[in-house]
Order: C-alpha cells, then structure tokens, then sequence
C-alpha cells in the first residue's frame, strides 16, 4: 500500500503544475462565459506569443543552472534593430533582428562563462548597457513598425484557424524541447546544471555548453522580437521591461527548478498555458493595471517558494 | 594521581555505519597535560574517533567521560564549550581580520560598551608569547603561512581554555622547522595542564613529541604503550599483522609486455614531484600509502583534472596533452573518481543518462537526434553486464546502494573502451558483496589487456589485486614492490618512513 | 617615527581610489571652470548624499555575504508611505515611512535566514513585490506632498552647506564606529569570512545576518525620506537602478561581493566617484541614453573585477594552505 501511495505522491507533484492548468480551465469557463470562445483562445495565443517563445530560451539557462535578466532589453533592442533594417527588406529585418539577439546572449555567456562572473549581477549590468543602447539607437522616441504586409501577416493572419504567431510559437517550443531532451548538447546541458564538476569530470566543456545557453537565449530573443514588431507596430523601449519578470514566471511556474538541471520545454509550456490564462482571466474580470501586477508579483513569489519547497523534496 | 588528573575516559565506544564497522569496543583514557599519538593505517578508525570526541558523530555504545563525569556531546558546538578542541588540516580562522580577531571571535573584550581593542591585543599578545608563538597579534591572518595559521589555532584554543585539543595531522604540510615550532608551543601548552590528542603516522615525530601511543586497526584497539616502552618497528607491526586469507581468489595472469603509459617527472609544487612509472598492458598497478600522501593527486593530475606544474605523460609512447580530461578520454584513459556523490556520476541522472553520457554519439539516429530506444538498450545492456540492482533504468541514481553507484560510474567509464582505466578507491564504502563483484571486475579487464592504475588504502586490496605497487610517501614515490615483495608491514613501513 | 612616516606615506601611494577622485577633480576643473568652486563642491555633496546613505548599509551587509536587491524600491516605498500618510503628522508619517522601509529588511532577513532561500531570489522577489505595492497605492500616479515644513529635510541649508551633506556624515560616521567598535561590526566580518568558525566561536550567525539586512533597509529608508523630501514626490518609479549603482558603489569601494571583506572609508570614495562621473557626464553633455550606457558599463566592470580579484585570492589561499 505505502509504495502505491508513495507512487501517488510523486505523481502528484510531479504533475500538479498539470493539475492546476485542468483547474484553472475549469473554472475559468464556469466564471467567464466568453472564456471558451476560439476568439479567446486564440487571442491569448497572439497575445502571450511573444512571452511562451522567451521563455523557451529563458528555460534553457535556468537548466544550466543560470538565469538572463537582460532578456527583456535583448528583446527591445532587437525588435529596435528589426524595425530600423525594415526599410531594406523584411528579411534583412529579420536577420538583424536575430542576429542582434545572438551577440548580446554571447556577450553574456562569454562574461559568465569564460570570466566567472556572477551571471545575476553581469545580466543585471548588460540589461543596462542593452537598454542604453536601444535608447540611444531611438533616440528615446517610440518606433514605427511598417505597415509591410508580411509582418501584418505574421501579426494577424491565421493558418488553419489557428493564428501564424501560435504556430511559430509551436515551432520554437518543439524545436527547443528536442533540443533538450535529444541532442548531446542538450543532455550535457542538464549534466552541467545538475552537478558542474561531476560534468566536468565526464569531460563536458561545461564553459562552452555554458556559453550556448546564453548565445541561444539571445538567438531566441531576436526571434520573440519580430513577432513583438508584426503584433505591436509601435515600440516603445520601455515596455519590453515587463516581460522579464513574466518569462522568469512562467519558467518557474512549469516546474524547471531555479537551482538547475531539471525540467524542460513540457513544464514551460504548462506554466505558459497557467499564466496566461490567470493573465486573461484578470483581463476578462476587469483589474485595474496596478492589481494585476501585484497578483503578479505574488505568483512570482509562490512559484519560487514551490520551486523552494520542491528543491528540498529532492534532496539535490 | 591518576584519577584527578584524568581528564577524558573513552569506555568501549562503538560505531557503525551501513556495511562498516568503523569503531569496535575502543577505550581510551587521557591524563592532563598529555601527549597522546593515535595512529593507524587508512580506515583504522583515527578519524571516527576524532568526529565522535569533536562532537560531529554519536556512539553506538559506550560512554564519553570528562573528568570524570558523563556526557553526551550534542554536535560540535556543545564539544567546543565543553573544552575540547579540533584543530583540522582545512583552516577554520577568519582570513581577513587579525590574529588577536580571530583568538577571540565571537567573545571580544568590550568596555563600555565598545570593542577594546586595546586590551584585545594585549591579550592575544600574552598568550601568544606563553605558547611561544612568534606572531604579532595585529597581523592579518591571511598573511600567514598555514604553518603560523595552525599556531594561531592552537592559541586560539588555548585562550578559551581547551581541557583537550585534538590535532589531526598537524604537520602534514610544514617544514622541519615549522615543525619545531609547532612542538615547542604544544609543550607549552600541555605544561599549563592541556591534553592534547595528536593523530600522525610520522612515528618519528611521535617519538619525539608524544608520551603515549595508541594504536589502531580495523576498528579496534591494538596496544597502548608509553613511548619509552616500544619502538617504531613495534608500532609497524601494530598497525597491519591481520590474516588477509584468500579474499582475492585467483590471481590474474601476468601482465603483458607492451607499455601503454608512462609517467615521466610528474611534478605539482607542494603536492607532489618527480613522479615516474610506467604501466604494461593488463597490468594493475597500485598505488599505495597513507591519505594525503598525494595519491589521487598524481592520478588526477594524469587525467588531466587538476593542475600539473611538470612533467610528461605518453599514452601508447605519444606524449598526451595534460590539464584536458577530453582529450584523455578521447585517447583512451578513463578515470573513476573516488568522490561518488560530486564527481564519479552525476547523483540528479536517471541510470540509463549515467552510463550514457560518454556514449551519446552512438545512441544517435539519422537525424542526429539521441534515439530512445538505441539509448536505452545500450543502458540495459550495461546494468546487465555490470549487474547493476536497480528497478529500472529511469530511477535516480542516487536512490541506488553505494555498490551499485560504483558499478554505474564504472560501467560509464568503461564503455568508452579504454587502454587505461584509473581508479581511485574503487570499493570504498561498499559492502562486501559488491566489493567482490568489483574485484572480480577489474581482474577481468585486465586480463583483457586494459592497463590499470589502481589507488587504494586498503593494503589486503592492494596486495591481493596488483602485480605491482608504487608506495608514495608525502609526494614522492619511494619504493616499486613486485607481487612476491608485497608484504602489509613493509607497505605500512614504507607509506610512514620507517626504514626496514 | 622615521616607519610612521613610511607607512603614511605607503598607506597614501595605496589609495588608488583617492588617485582616480582626484583625477576626475582635475579633469572636470579644466573643463568647466565653474566647477573647482565650493558651491559646486556643495552640490555634488549633496547629489551622492542619497546613494551614499545607501550605501554604508549596503557595504555592512555586503561584508556578512549577503546583497540586497530591494533597497531601491524600499527607496520608493518609505517615500511613498510618508507621502500618503501625512494627514497623520509629519513626525509621525516620517515615522512610518522608516518603519515600512526596516519592515522590508526584517522581510527580507527572514525570508534568507530562516527560509534558507538565497538572499538574490529573496531581495528580487521584493524588489518587485514593493514596487507593485508601491504602484497600487498610488494607482501609478506620482503623489505630491501636502507638508511644506518636510521639504526641509533634504532642501535646507545651514550655514551655507545642504544638511543632508550632515546626514551623511552622521551615517559615516556612525557606520565607521559600528564597524570598528562594536561586537555587531566586528562579527560581520566574521560571518563574512568564515560562517562557519563563526558559528562554531558562539557568535548566533541567523541573528546577526538578519539584522544586517534590517540595517541595510533602513538605511535605504533614510534615503528615501531624503529623496521625497527633495522632491517633495512620491512615486513607484523611483529607485529603478539604484540597487545596482549602490552595490557598485561598495564594490568600487574594496567591499568584495563574497564577504570577509570592506571599509567604510572605500564605500563613500566609491560613491564619490560614482557622483563625479555622473556630474562629468553633465557636464560633457552627455546623452541621456549614453548616460544609462555608461551606467551599465560601470556596474559590469566593476562587478568584473571584483570576481576577478576574487578568485586569485582564492588561489592565492589554496597556494599557501
């Protein structure tokens, strides 16, 4: 009897995250009528586009074992590199859009990585440094995006009925998830989070996987941004700030443990899937702006109390 | 007389943990003002005892009086208020502030109010020159060799009137002159009534500083003897004399011919120098001698983990590149190290990421992209053939015995096919069972013609695995024992310094 | 005398940080003539009076091992606090203004010490959590203050000298004593250096660290009763980098993120340099946005070096030990 209830047990917290989406579901479309419309649906699929693909790369480096803060203002100054390069092209908007993102994750991941430095404080100072630059780039005004018609497509258009930005979204989680869970470099990642000597021991350059967590961060980053600029045609450096606290949220939320090596792609998309609709459910019932935040904060605040508690279960 | 001036009595202590018996029916007894040596081969028991005294361990039974009067030490805080004192290898002084700081961390003298700093140093300043130490109280600790910093610790614990001060391997990394010093304050200090517990294997330093000797082995207590009333030989003999039997069954084959690494003037500045073997196909090597004598050290230093100031290695005669644990990999050295828990595997993985991890690239599909079912096969192939008790290849290996732990990180490491296979303590804490399935193992392999590096503290397991043994003594390797050469007494002998 | 003398004269050459404020004098009096003036001098005074304040607890928290993510928003929140309870008195809104600021720290301390949560998670976890409550209760709109007699506090002169340059001086000084006299300061560096021993030599390490983040608050409190009173504004967007221009500021100063270490004395030339380069770019016309650019690089270099100079010191112990 005790090792079918200890079964049990683990099940539950292994999948209570799970539990509380079915929940919220539930209740959400007895509270809300409108809840369980495809308009809804599909509208918190645009709207949380953008955070669900941040929080793809933000899970990476949590796996091993670190955490970018900058990632909002990599996210602002990609999106101001992607609406400054529209006039030559969507695809050169695109591309620089990426490729800034990348170069600011390999800025992080080379001062965390190779110089040793304290990944809290360093993303913490690139955040500022990024911001700085995306403001000086605008001169502190709000940019335009274009009203080129394959970013209105990106932004609006539907295939399937289902909206390009979910899909792109499905993409990033399906690629990132097996990037994770059946690449080598994937499996050396969690090896690194989980116990960094004993990785190295095993002979994983854990400085270079270190490197690539942060460089993929960025990378993925960009991409969130050319959806930010299809979405939102006007971008104010600003707003981006918002999301970081949100990603870190979401990451949490899934269950990938703040301390390293566990977790994955799965749990971020739950936890994405709870925020979310926690998000539009506040939206639906009208808060004011300033209690949103704060119940915001306070999930933050629980989830990593969870993830505390849940540490502790581990033993690790 | 005896009684008053008794200051501890140990009665018939025991202690085990799972599958060892670390203590069995020890008794001790300390007069004030003593010098009492404990010594004793790796596994003897001198650091169960010391963790007991110092508070971090409970007995089994028996009973731990001071003074006469019984008592339970509830962790190392309560030992340390009681009076008693452990001055370790890893110093335990606060590098950043003072000398005089840190002798009175935490009681500061205050007047009025305030930090009296004033008298603090005269303070430190008195006991500084009873105990002879020639230290100046407003120097910062950190700018002290290890040597004065152990000083320090000993003043330290004379200021708040240590009863007993226990020191384990004090001078293990002190020069001779040091060394001098270090006598000189601890004469001081058992003058003025301390005791003092003092763990070595340089007999010729216990000759010289203590005024009894306890030996140790296996658990249990061998002799006690005044100093005056024995010889180092004696204590020699003390120390090892056990029946090994036939735990090791059949001896492997000889080994083969072709040399497969050498080891040419290995150096690390202050751990170890002019380090020089070589090592035949299928042949096991041992190395032995005492902890701390920089065994692991030399290995790891082969494999390339930690740092080596001088010296080659050549892997089938081309010269290895050191300080790159992949490359060795990569050319056919495989370590185990002896850390389990932080080192040899990875304690978060599921069994089947353990033995794995070295082997992703052959689990691939056409992809790219790991393939479950090929990963999982190779890992159950492996529990099969390393007889590995686990439920299933997806539970966590730190839920598995030590034992099979063992087997994991060695079936991980031997799956890369290796010519070198270097173990360091391969069956330390593992229950006898487990122990035999390894033994077994590692004779196989060299058969096989896998050439091994064998690091042990067991001296039966040196002797009854090895063809040939390398003692090492404080960094230097001192003597090649051939197989019929291999005796415990002339190991011990060896690993301590005593000449023949 | 003659090795008195010396070791002035080595204790001077030492002072790299007094070399660099002493450059950044030079350069910035040859590019501005205004600015080798008293009245200048007065006014910078006054400019780092806020981040210094801040960071004198910052560096007795900084030397146990612990930081603090949260005193900018504690910055925002006991200004915030004062303002909206001003209707009850001025000493008494005052009062609770410093009251709700310390309240954050005993948050945060417990939170660290006996939820054995890391001290980053906890101070980011209120970091936001007050900047949230400080938005609600102002329903994001800056409040003014209604108490002409409160902008006295950070706006008055005395004998021609701002008097929160007094205030920091007081906190200096009193932040000096506790850590050279007092068992609550000496224990610090302790607990810094060596938890552990610490433990072992009787010296109650939860309380004490707990108190560390208290005081650290509070003094973060005492620079938001100035700030307000400057402005005679409270709002929730204040203090957004000030968390990490405080650490920086300390670190600069030779208070090592690891503990063990740091003088009050390194702290307030930190922030002196920190308020000199800030003034330079004022008066080079710097961008605004260059301005944050140099910020960030600062805080990184500085943060940089530290672990760097760290980790030989590390070396340097295992190479002796």
């Amino acid at each position: 009897m005790s090792e079918l209830r200890k079964r049990a047990v683990d099940l539950f917290y292994s999948q209570t995250m799970l539990l509380i989406l079915i929940l919220l579901v539930v209740v959400m479309s007895f509270a809300s009528k409108g809840f369980l419309s495809a308009g809804n649906l599909f509208n918190i699929l645009r709207q949380f586009s953008v955070h669900g693909i941040m929080a793809c790369g933000m899970t990476l480096v949590i796996i091993g074992k670190g955490m970018d803060l900058s990632a909002a203002s990599i996210l602002a100054l990609s999106a101001v590199a992607n609406v400054m390069l529209q006039p030559y092209g969507y695809l050169y908007a695109v591309a620089g859009a990426v490729a800034v993102g990348l170069a600011c994750g390999l800025v992080n991941g080379l001062l965390i990585a190779k110089v040793k430095a304290n990944f809290i404080i360093v993303t913490l100072g690139t955040q500022i440094i990024f911001t700085g630059i995306a403001l000086i780039v605008t001169g502190g005004r709000n940019l335009r995006s274009r009203p080129e018609a394959v970013f209105h497509w990106i932004g609006d258009a539907s295939i399937l009925g289902v909206p390009v930005l979910g899909w792109v979204l499905l993409v990033v989680l399906l690629a990132s998830g097996v990037l994770l869970q059946r690449t080598m470099a994937g499996r050396r990642l969690y090896a690194v989070g989980l116990n960094e000597r004993a990785a190295r021991v095993s002979a994983i350059n854990t400085d270079r996987i270190i490197l690539t967590s942060y460089a993929l961060n960025g990378l993925i980053c960009g991409i969130a941004s050319v959806l930010l600029t299809s979405r939102t045609p006007r971008i104010r450096v600003g707003t981006a700030a918002d999301y970081l606290f949100d990603v870190i949220t979401i990451v949490v939320l899934g269950g990938t443990a703040l301390s390293g090596g566990v977790g994955g792609i799965y749990r971020t998309a739950v936890g994405l899937l709870i925020f979310a609709i926690i998000n539009n459910g506040m939206a639906l019932l009208s808060l004011p702006y300033e209690y949103q935040q704060l119940v915001k904060g306070v999930i933050l605040i629980l989830a990593v109390l969870y993830d505390e508690a849940s540490r502790r279960r581990r033993h690790l | 007389m005896a009684q008053t001036g008794t200051v501890l009595e140990m009665t018939h202590i025991s202690k085990s943990f799972p599958g060892v018996r670390a203590l069995e029916d020890v008794s001790l007894d300390l007069a004030a003002g003593e010098v009492l040596a404990v010594v004793g081969e790796n596994g003897a028991g001198k650091s169960t005892l010391i963790k007991i005294l110092s508070g971090v361990y409970s007995t089994d039974t028996g009973e731990v009086s001071l003074q006469g009067r019984r008592v339970a030490l509830r962790g190392p805080k309560d030992a340390m208020d009681r009076g008693i004192n452990t001055i370790y290898q890893e110093t335990s002084l606060v590098q950043d502030i003072t000398v005089a700081e840190n002798i009175f961390l935490g009681r500061q003298p205050t007047v009025g109010g305030r930090v009296d700093w004033k008298r603090m140093m005269e303070s430190a300043r008195g006991v500084l020159e009873r105990l002879s130490i020639n230290l100046s109280p407003a120097a910062l600790v950190s700018s002290l060799s290890s040597a004065q910093q152990q000083l320090v610790e000993i003043a330290k614990a004379f200021s708040r009137d240590a009863k007993i001060i226990i020191m384990d391997e004090p001078t293990a990394s002190i020069t001779v002159e040091d060394a001098e010093n270090l006598f000189g304050t601890i004469r001081k200090i058992t003058r003025a009534g301390t005791a003092v517990i003092y763990i070595s294997h340089r007999l010729k330093e216990i000759f010289q500083i203590a005024d009894r000797v306890m030996v140790l082995r296996d658990g249990k207590t061998v002799t006690v003897a005044g100093v005056k009333q024995t010889t180092e030989g004696e204590i020699v003999k003390n120390m090892v004399g056990r029946d090994i039997g036939n735990l090791f069954g059949e001896a492997s084959y000889g080994s083969g011919e072709k040399v497969v690494l050498e080891v040419k003037n290995l150096t690390r500045r202050g751990v170890y120098r002019d380090i020089s073997f070589q090592l035949r196909e299928g042949e096991i090597l041992g190395l032995s001698g005492l902890v701390g004598a920089g065994r692991s050290e030399i290995v790891r230093g082969v494999f390339g983990l930690d740092e080596v100031d001088g010296g080659e290695v050549f892997l089938g005669g081309q010269k290895l590149a050191l300080g790159n644990p992949a490359a060795a990999l990569k050319r056919g050295i495989a370590f185990v190290s002896e850390d389990r828990r932080l080192e040899s595997i990875i304690q978060g993985f599921t069994v089947r990421a353990n033995l794995t991890i070295l082997l992703l690239a052959q689990v691939l599909s056409r992809l790219g992209l790991i393939n479950g079912r090929k990963e999982s096969a190779l890992a159950a192939r492996y529990v099969k053939e390393f007889n590995v008790k686990t439920p299933s290849l997806e539970q966590l290996v730190m839920n598995l015995s030590g034992g099979n732990q063992q087997k994991v990180a060695l079936a991980k490491c031997l799956s890369t096919d290796p010519r070198v296979l270097i173990l360091d303590e391969p069956t330390k804490g593992i229950d006898v069972g487990a122990k035999k399935e390894i033994h077994t193992l590692i004779k196989e392999l060299a058969n096989r013609g896998v050439a091994i590096l064998l690091v042990s503290s067991e001296l039966p397991e040196i002797i009854g695995m090895c063809h040939r043994a390398a003692v090492i003594r404080e960094g230097a390797l001192v003597r090649f024992f051939d197989k019929d050469e291999m005796v415990e007494e002339k190991l011990i002998a060896a690993a301590v310094g005593h000449a023949g | 005398m003659k090795s008195a003398g010396r070791r002035t004269l080595r204790f001077i050459a030492d002072q790299k940080l007094l070399v660099i404020i002493v450059a950044l004098i030079a350069t910035l009096s040859i590019a501005d003539s205004n600015f080798f003036t008293l009245r200048n001098f007065l006014n910078l005074l006054n400019h780092i009076t806020i981040n210094g304040i801040m960071a004198a607890g910052m560096t007795i928290l900084l030397i146990s091992g612990s930081f603090d993510l949260s005193v900018g928003s504690v910055m925002a929140f006991t200004g915030i606090v004062i303002i909206l309870t001003q209707s009850l008195g001025l000493v008494a809104s005052i009062l609770l203004g410093l009251a709700a600021g310390t309240a954050v720290g005993a948050l945060n301390g417990f939170l660290v010490v006996k939820g054995r949560i890391n001290a980053f998670i906890v101070t980011l976890g209120t970091m936001i959590i007050f900047k949230g409550l400080g938005l609600v209760v102002t329903r994001s709109h800056p409040v003014k203050g209604t108490i002409p007699a409160f902008q006295a506090i950070g706006q008055a002169v005395v004998a021609g000298i701002p008097v929160p340059a007094f205030y920091l001086l007081v906190v200096y000084a009193a932040v000096w004593y506790i850590l050279k006299y007092t068992k609550f300061g000496r224990n610090d560096f302790a607990i810094g250096g060596n938890p552990l021993s610490s433990k072992l030599a009787g010296i109650n390490v939860d309380l004490y660290t707990f108190l560390y983040f208290v005081f650290c608050s509070f003094t973060a409190a005492l620079g938001g009763v100035v700030l307000t009173s400057r402005v005679n504004t409270g709002s929730a967007v204040f203090g957004d980098q000030t968390s990490l221009l405080v650490i920086a500021a300390a670190v600069l100063g030779g208070t090592s993120l690891f503990g063990g270490k740091g003088t009050i004395l390194g702290t307030i030339q930190g922030v002196l340099i920190l308020g000199l380069i800030e003034k330079a770019m004022v008066i080079f016309n710097v961008d605004t946005n260059y301005q944050l650019l140099v910020r960030g690089a600062i805080i990184l270099a500085v943060i940089v070096t530290d672990a760097l100079t760290a980790r030989r010191r590390q070396r340097a112990v295992e190479a002796v030990g």
